[in-house]
């Protein structure tokens, strides 16, 4: 299975939300990773079909998904970022709901809905009226309705938004289990969403896509790039403003400074270490 | 303060519709005045003479006199002198009067600032655009659920509340000014406007008016008080939105507490003991140039108030009242929320039901009837109409009464047995008057006593009643016998009940009950292609295997099962009522058989064509319902959908009813 984006465009007006956007997936889990107004929603909305590209196309195993209709709509999960639920509707029935939709037979979803439920930990509110839930567990049922028809292609726009630290990770093993044989693509701001999971990252920029590869590769490329060092308050305030700082700690009197640079200087006595994907977000979006 | 009220005005003209539409509306209100006033001279056939002239019968000076003079009457009258309210009322009503001597009215005054003043239309499009204005003021943020993100600010609950008053406030006066001043520039464009400065009594049924003021004066005035009056009406509305919190319940309430006013208004007399509800009332104030036409003293537990004051204290007590509730209810809403739900609480239980269906059908039947509140209109409707259709408002008079009893024997086929009956009546009627002519004579001739001769006089001479209907169903018969000698289905059928049926008789009662329709339609379907978009969850339907058009076909089919199910609760009391009071006879004869369609070139039965009439209801019905659908399809807002299903559906039944009720 083979999903591929080609030379997509979208404008707002004068604004290019997408520029030539081309790239493909293949099952296995993908981080889409990209500041505010990077167009990741802008993507995912022409993914999903609930915006059209001005050009450009998607494509399922060669074929245009515009043309495929149903047959591509059948086979994928999506979950929005913004919160859509109808408040009124009790769990169970929204996921009732959302299973005609997704043109369940009734035998099925009445077999997959508690499973769902049981997977996300929703079980004990089955009944509960959605607009009662809080919003990490309103998360958890949008993740459900994405996954209740068992899709090969899931598209998740920010799963863990509202979520605490244990509720990330349970979401992200989730999505590890499910994601077997499947293509699916996180779109994120939060890099420790991904970090573990995915097997390839695609850094989105100003409607353009900077980067795709493995995790291991873009680390690669920033190898020579991070570094720490050790300073004074008073030498902290005299770093090159080039500079990029990406993280400060302090023990006692002194700052340990980590610094995204491409030109370290050995005047700040900076010393090399080992790259995270945070520092890849920040060297790609931090403004260096 | 300022800041708040520059952005409450800015949040309501961001709404682009109300751009477009609200011109729309005052053109729509300008050109249906205009067509009022040339269908009246047309009717009146004083095409070339645009001044009515009604030369008052007595002149001005004369009436005041009269005034007087009945004053000194009713005061010299035994009982007047037991009664404090009778005798202050009269003082009083002599004292306003005794300051308008000396006031020369104008005759031959043209009557346009009438039409500017009065024109009940004008009150419809007033009463629907605040109604629009207030959902998109009040509710909206809520539909969108902004005021979570609002409330928690630090002038997000009273401030803002008064912020959004005084939005209202703002834009009310703007509406009264563009819409009466629309009212103003249709009258002077058809040159009905006369002299300004002239004294308001010139104006025709205006002679009784209590104040020495001109005409143009009196049009200032008028919107002034029509702007206050409307502020007091939609203080009352704007907490009504507060409390009830959705669309729905909101308008239902406004509806529903307007029209009880309104009954109260139009059926309590002034003199009655019931006086002070009707003065105290939102629809008395909203007929605001009452207050310039006449002076009237009502009880009020024994002091004679003024309507005046009647007036100003129902605009006091709704301003005042109503704002304080608001902003009460407003700011404390979290703490009211949470009562309600510990009250609620034992019966929001959690269902534990595992039954599961996986239909479409299902889910859109419980947005429309259960999120939608569709059921619950449906019953109220129900409730409405039973109501509305218990009593029987028909009333037969001696003269029905004898044609009634005449057309029961004559009813059926046309036969020569009947035509000789007729014949033997007349007769009978003309031997009558022979023998009462006999007795007169008689009398003349001095055979028998002026006693004796009233005796046979009321023996001998029929009811008036009954010789006119004999006479309606004998000319009725002959008619028919005359124009269908050929046709073997036509028969003599009891004519009343099928005038009140299908005849201009019962017109107004089928257009209210078009207009109850449409509004409820308006109210259940309006958010059925919305609820998608504000609840976001068209994102989910989109990307879905069965997708929008699978979703809006399901909607498509309830939304025309559910329009016939309006239809059938709307239409069905008033054949039932009928039939029940004046029993509906001879479906199966033709059509030919009912008066008012003998000339008609159907060969259809009654019964058929009273099947088509009721179908084309039920498609007119479905069609509404269709167009309400695809107009919340086609706009993101709920408020719009309502503004637009107004203007389309509620208008223009609120004119044809004024039209048949004229």
């Amino acid at each position: 299975m083979k999903l591929e984006v080609k030379e997509l465009c979208k404008n707002y007006g004068r604004k290019e939300a997408l520029k030539s956007v081309s790239f493909s997936l293949t099952p296995g889990i993908y981080g889409l990773l990209g500041p505010n107004g990077a167009g990741k929603s802008t993507l995912i909305s022409i993914l999903t079909g609930n915006l059209k590209a001005d050009s450009g196309k998607v494509c399922l195993d060669g074929e245009d998904v515009d043309k495929m209709g149903e047959a591509y709509r059948k086979i994928l999960g999506y979950m929005p970022q913004q919160q859509a639920l109808y408040p009124a509707f009790r769990v169970r029935a929204f996921l009732d709901y959302m299973a005609a939709l997704k043109g369940m037979e009734k035998k099925e979803a009445r077999a997959q809905i508690p499973a769902i439920l049981e997977m996300v930990e929703l079980s004990e509110y089955a009944g509960s009226k959605i607009k009662t839930l809080s919003g990490g567990m309103k998360q958890r049922l949008l993740i459900a309705q994405a996954i209740l028809n068992d899709p090969d292609i899931i598209i998740l726009d920010e799963p863990t938004a509202g979520l605490d630290p244990k509720q990330r990770i349970a979401v992200r093993n989730l999505i590890s289990r499910i994601a077997v044989n499947k293509i699916v693509l996180i779109a994120t701001h939060v890099v420790s969403d991904v970090e573990f999971i995915a097997k390839e990252l695609i850094l989105m920029g100003e409607g353009k896509i900077l980067r795709k590869a493995r995790k291991d590769e873009i680390l690669n490329h920033m190898r020579s790039l991070v570094y720490e060092t050790e300073l004074t308050e008073e030498q902290y305030g005299g770093l090159p403003s080039a500079w990029c700082i990406a993280g400060i700690s302090q023990l006692e009197e002194k700052l340990f400074v980590r610094i995204i640079t491409e030109n370290p200087d050995p005047v700040w006595n900076c010393k090399e270490v080992r790259p995270s994907l945070e520092d890849v977000y920040l060297y790609y979006f931090g403004g260096l | 303060m300022a800041n708040l009220i520059t952005g409450e005005w800015k949040k309501l003209f961001q709404w682009k519709f109300l751009l477009i539409l609200l011109p729309l509306v005052f053109l729509l209100n300008g050109v249906l005045l205009s067509n009022q006033i040339t269908r009246d001279f047309d009717e009146n056939q004083n095409i070339d003479r645009w001044i009515i002239n009604e030369a008052e019968p007595v002149s001005y000076v004369d009436f005041l006199q009269s005034i007087d003079e009945q004053a000194e009457k009713m005061q010299d009258a035994a009982v007047f002198n037991g009664s404090y309210f009778n005798r202050e009322s009269l003082e009083k009503t002599r004292s306003v009067y005794s300051r308008l001597h000396g006031i020369r009215p104008e005759t031959d005054y043209p009557t346009g600032m009438r039409y500017v003043t009065d024109y009940h239309m004008t009150d419809v499009f007033l009463f629907l655009t605040v109604i629009a204005l207030l959902i998109r003021l009040m509710l909206q943020e809520r539909a969108e659920g902004l005021l979570h993100l609002i409330k928690p600010t630090k002038n997000g609950r009273g401030r803002l509340i008064g912020a959004k008053y005084l939005t209202l406030v703002t834009v009310v006066f703007l509406l009264v000014v563009l819409f009466y001043g629309t009212n103003y520039l249709v009258a002077g464009a058809m040159d009905l406007l006369g002299r300004g400065d002239a004294a308001i009594q010139s104006l025709d049924g205006y002679m009784a008016s209590p104040f020495a003021i001109s005409i143009n004066t009196y049009f200032y005035l008028f919107l002034l008080c029509k702007w206050i009056a409307v502020t007091a009406v939609s203080s009352v509305f704007f907490l009504f939105c507060i409390c009830c919190r959705n669309q729905v319940y909101s308008i239902l309430c406004i509806v529903t507490a307007f029209t009880g006013e309104l009954l109260l208004w139009l059926s309590i007399e002034d003199y009655s003991w019931l006086s002070p509800i009707r003065q105290l009332n939102l629809a008395a104030i909203m007929d605001t140039s009452h207050y310039f036409n006449d002076y009237i003293n009502f009880n009020f537990f024994g002091i004679p108030v003024s309507s005046v004051t009647a007036g100003l204290l129902t605009v006091v007590t709704a301003v005042v009242v109503s704002l304080l509730l608001s902003v009460r209810l407003f700011s404390s809403e979290a703490s009211v929320e949470a009562k309600k739900n510990q009250w609620l609480h034992p019966f929001n239980r959690k269902k534990s039901t595992t039954k599961l269906s996986a239909s479409l059908l299902q889910g859109e039947c419980k947005k429309l009837f259960l999120m939608q509140r569709g059921l619950f209109l449906l019953a109220l409707l129900l409730v409405i109409q039973v109501i509305s259709y218990w009593d029987s408002p028909f009333f037969t008079d001696k003269e029905e009464a004898y044609y009634q009893k005449y057309s029961q024997i004559l009813e059926g086929e046309l036969s020569e047995e009947k035509a000789e009956w007729i014949k033997t009546e007349e007769e009978r009627f003309e031997a009558l008057s022979v023998k009462l002519e006999e007795q007169y004579q008689r009398h003349e001739q001095g055979e028998i006593s002026s006693a004796v001769l009233e005796y046979y006089v009321s023996e001998l001479t029929p009811e008036q009643a009954e010789l006119n209907g004999f006479k309606r169903a004998k000319e009725q018969y002959q008619y028919l016998q005359e124009q269908f000698v050929k046709d073997e289905n036509v028969a003599y059928l009891y004519q009343t009940g099928w005038n009140q049926l299908l005849g201009p008789e019962g017109r107004q009662a089928e257009v209210l009950d078009f207009a109850k329709l449409f509004l409820i339609l308006l109210l259940a379907l309006s958010t059925l292609g919305t609820i998608e978009k504000t609840s976001s969850v068209e994102l989910l339907i989109r990307p879905s295997a069965k997708g929008s058009n699978a979703v809006n076909r399901v909607k498509f089919k309830l939304c025309t099962a559910y329009a016939f199910a309006a239809a059938a609760i709307v239409f069905i009391w008033r054949p039932l009522q009928i039939a029940d009071y004046y029993s509906l006879s001879g479906i199966n004869y033709s059509l030919r058989s009912l008066m008012i369609f003998s000339q008609t070139k159907w060969p259809v039965s009654v019964g058929l064509y009273l099947g088509v009439i009721y179908l084309l209801k039920a498609a007119s019905a479905v069609f509404a319902g269709q167009l309400i659908f695809c107009l919340s399809r086609k706009c993101r807002q709920e408020s719009t959908v309502f503004f637009l299903g107004g203007i389309i559906f509620l208008i223009p039944s609120a004119a044809v009813w004024f039209y048949c009720g004229l």
